[in-house]
């Protein structure tokens, strides 16, 4: 398995984080990973990198949708006018409970999101990643 | 023969009487020769009447007074055999300055002289018998004319109610020739339609006894059975001892009246009898036809509909607004529009006025209807509620869809995700250690998610619910004690002031658990670095009782919170634990109840949650 350097959680529940560190540590699937309860956190952490570290950019990203305060979509939105160079070589992955399709189809639609996976984060979603995104 | 005999005197005597009865004979005289023509002798009275000097007329003969016209007859009587008194007959005769003269003629043969034959004319003038009996002819002619030329029959009864006269008219109008109805003597009272003959029976005895000239319209069937309405008009003639001795009359087709009458009438009755409402206007707006409809439905009589005009009726229409809406009603010849009118009690009725322009022999007038629409917008209301109400139930539906795939999904999927970290094979893995309280904490997170969503099941489906007056302050002091426990333990102040008002109309466990909700969600979320104040009081606005609770807590930033605040399942805290439900039902109840919630807050100064409750009529 390809295993990343550094992986970003946005997900307002405590638990599902908990819960995807474990598999990605387990898995050894990246050597970091960083949680964040909000959006904006995560945003204002990106912000910081792309001023101070752009070599820490992370190279995953799983996003919720349904959260409190900037929701998954609002943060796709701030994502977008990140550096391209960077963002380019970042990989975004909707993770949600939802069962709308049309949440599904919107994610997949747009150009800034790589794939739509379903909770739990599993052994067979890191797979599925490291096989299809092989490290560049 | 002067100095003869006594006989002779005495002859003599009578020539001289017989010479004065001939002279101052009040009758015109002459005689006249057979042969000559000639007069030979005429008296005063002739000479009066015929205009000439006695010696002027013995210069004439007979045919001297005569028109040239009266020559050949004259000459005929002259030349034949005539008895010695002949009455001659009725001669045109001229006077002196030509004027005609109608006379009588008596002519005597005189005793026969010497060498021809005399006789004594007698004339008798008749001039103004003949021209009484021309001017009577005349008229008779007139009057036949005109009984042949107008179109109305005319007839007389005799007292036997028998036909004794009747016009040639008869025929063009029934069918009938007068000898027909001479013939059978009643005809004319067997065409009679039978609907009409009780009719005609009854007025029949009023006309013989009155010189009242009587009119009736009555309907006759035709020669050729074809129905007809006509009008009679007939006087009867009454003797000195007030008998009638004759009916005369005339009696005229009046059928194409009738029928455009009949038109007329029906077109009346159903504008009269329909249920809509119409009005005529002048182009200046009066009003100068209304129907029955228009009277009820503006509660005018039409006399006073007919002093007022349209502006006066139609709310908010000003004079020059109605002199606009007339042009452009003669340029598109038909108007629709919604407005209200006002009734005469000042009820105002939602109408649909339909004006319709026409121009009838060299005016304009508009034809107006007047449709009462007040059920139709009480419709289009209804349908608004109901699209509303639809709109709203849709979006519980869209929410609940929400819930089942997002709030029931998540701890499900944490769930699936915790028991697959378990290590099974080595139970005293210290990882299991870790995952087993996540996980009672998940399953809790699981287990009252679904016993709130089968309260707001509950709650919804309580359709018509029945509101009781209740006390808030009671049920908050009762909230209070619930949660005595927790409010010792953080040391929170409390103020709760109800003097503006506690009554509500409303369901006890409902505001029960409205204010159990706030009171818990107020300690949740306060604020780490301060004590948490809460103050509480009502306030009445717009006939609602406002219920406020404001703390001092950890608040929420409305600009990016505020259209999502009262959703199902909205959190706004992720550190602290909580499934973003409480606020939905106390939205889901307020309203059930007939009220609606309110928010107010500010990050890191508190919230101020506002319940609106209806209240209970004054005299309860």
């Amino acid at each position: 398995m390809t295993k990343y350097r550094k992986v970003f959680l946005i997900d307002d529940d405590e638990i599902h984080n908990f819960l995807c560190e474990s598999v990605i540590k387990t898995q050894e699937f990246a050597d970091n990973v960083n949680s964040y309860l909000w959006a904006e956190e995560a945003l204002n952490s990106l912000d910081s990198i792309v001023k101070e570290a752009p070599q820490e950019f992370p190279e995953i990203i799983f996003l919720d949708i349904n959260m409190p305060g900037m929701d998954g979509w609002e943060f796709i939105e701030e994502y977008r006018k990140l550096p391209k160079e960077l963002t380019e070589k970042c990989l975004l992955f909707v993770l949600s409970s939802a069962v709308d399709k049309n949440d599904i189809t919107h994610a997949r639609n747009l150009s800034e999101v790589n794939d739509f996976f379903s909770k739990p984060l599993t052994n067979d979603i890191l797979n599925i990643i490291s096989e299809q995104y092989p490290h560049s | 023969m002067i100095g003869g005999s006594t006989d002779e005197r005495i002859l003599l005597h009578h020539i001289d009487d017989y010479r004065l009865l001939f002279d101052h004979n009040p009758l015109p005289m002459w005689v006249f020769d057979t042969e000559s023509l000639r007069f030979l002798m005429v008296n005063s009275s002739a000479l009066k009447l015929y205009g000439y000097s006695r010696e002027e007329f013995l210069q004439m003969t007979i045919k001297d007074i005569r028109p040239g016209s009266e020559l050949p007859g004259l000459l005929r009587m002259t030349s034949s055999m005539r008895d010695d008194l002949n009455y001659a007959g009725e001669w045109m005769h001229l006077k002196k300055d030509k004027t005609p003269i109608y006379v009588e003629i008596v002519s005597h043969l005189l005793p026969s002289s010497e060498e021809s034959d005399r006789r004594l004319v007698v004339v008798h003038d008749i001039t103004a018998r003949k021209l009484a009996e021309q001017q009577l002819a005349e008229v008779e002619r007139y009057a036949q004319s005109i009984l042949n030329n107008i179109v109305e029959v005319v007839f007389s009864f005799n007292e036997k109610m028998e036909v004794i006269y009747m016009s040639p008219q008869c025929e063009a109008i029934v069918g009938f020739k007068p000898k027909d109805f001479y013939q059978d003597k009643y005809l004319w009272f067997n065409l009679v339609h039978p609907e009409d003959r009780a009719y005609f029976e009854k007025t029949l005895p009023k006309i013989k006894v009155s010189s009242e000239q009587f009119q009736i319209e009555y309907r006759i069937k035709t020669s050729a059975g074809e129905e007809k309405w006509l009008i009679t008009r007939c006087t009867a003639q009454l003797d000195s001892l007030g008998k009638m001795v004759r009916i005369d009359g005339s009696a005229n087709d009046i059928t194409q009246r009738k029928k455009v009458e009949e038109k007329l009438r029906f077109a009346n009755f159903s504008i009269e009898r329909a249920s809509e409402a119409f009005l005529w206007t002048r182009p200046d707006g009066r009003i100068i036809r209304v129907n029955r409809a228009a009277c009820s439905m503006l509660g005018y009589s039409e006399k006073e509909l007919l002093q007022l005009k349209l502006a006066d009726l139609v709310q908010g229409y000003a004079e020059d607004a109605w002199q606009s809406h007339w042009g452009q009603l003669e340029a598109l010849k038909s108007l629709e529009f919604e407005t209200s009118v006002l009734t005469k009690k000042g009820q105002v009725q939602p109408v649909e006025l339909h004006l319709n322009y026409f121009r009838f022999e060299h005016h304009s007038y508009s034809f107006t209807s007047i449709r009462q629409i007040a059920e139709r917008k009480q419709a289009e209301a209804e349908k608004a509620r109901l699209t509303e109400e639809m709109a709203k139930q849709n979006e519980h539906l869209r929410q609940f869809a929400y819930i089942v795939s997002h709030n029931l999904k998540a701890p499900v999927a944490n769930i699936l995700g915790l028991t697959s970290l378990y290590n099974r094979q080595d139970a005293a893995d210290p990882v299991n250690a870790l995952l087993m309280p996540k996980l009672e904490r998940t399953i809790h997170l699981l287990d009252s998610t679904i016993n709130d969503l089968n309260d707001i099941l509950t709650v919804k489906s309580k359709a018509a619910l029945e509101l009781e007056s209740v006390n808030l302050e009671q049920v908050f002091s009762d909230v209070k004690e619930s949660v005595v426990g927790q409010l010792r333990k953080h040391s929170v102040k409390i103020a709760a002031d109800f003097t503006s008002g506690a009554t509500v109309l409303g369901v006890k466990g409902y505001i029960h658990s409205i204010f159990l909700n706030l009171m818990t969600n107020a300690i949740k979320y306060q604020s780490p670095g301060r004590n948490l104040e809460i103050h509480i009081n009502t306030v009445f606005s717009n006939g609602f009782l406002c219920f406020q609770i404001q703390d001092n807590g950890l608040g929420i930033d409305l600009r990016k919170q505020g259209s999502k605040i009262f959703g199902l399942y909205r959190r706004f805290h992720p550190q602290i634990e909580g499934k973003g439900l409480g606020l939905y039902m106390i939205k889901t109840q307020a309203e059930t109840m007939g009220g609606w919630v309110d928010v107010e807050s500010e990050v890191e100064k508190g919230s101020t949650f506002k319940v609106f409750f209806q209240v209970p009529p004054k005299n309860d």
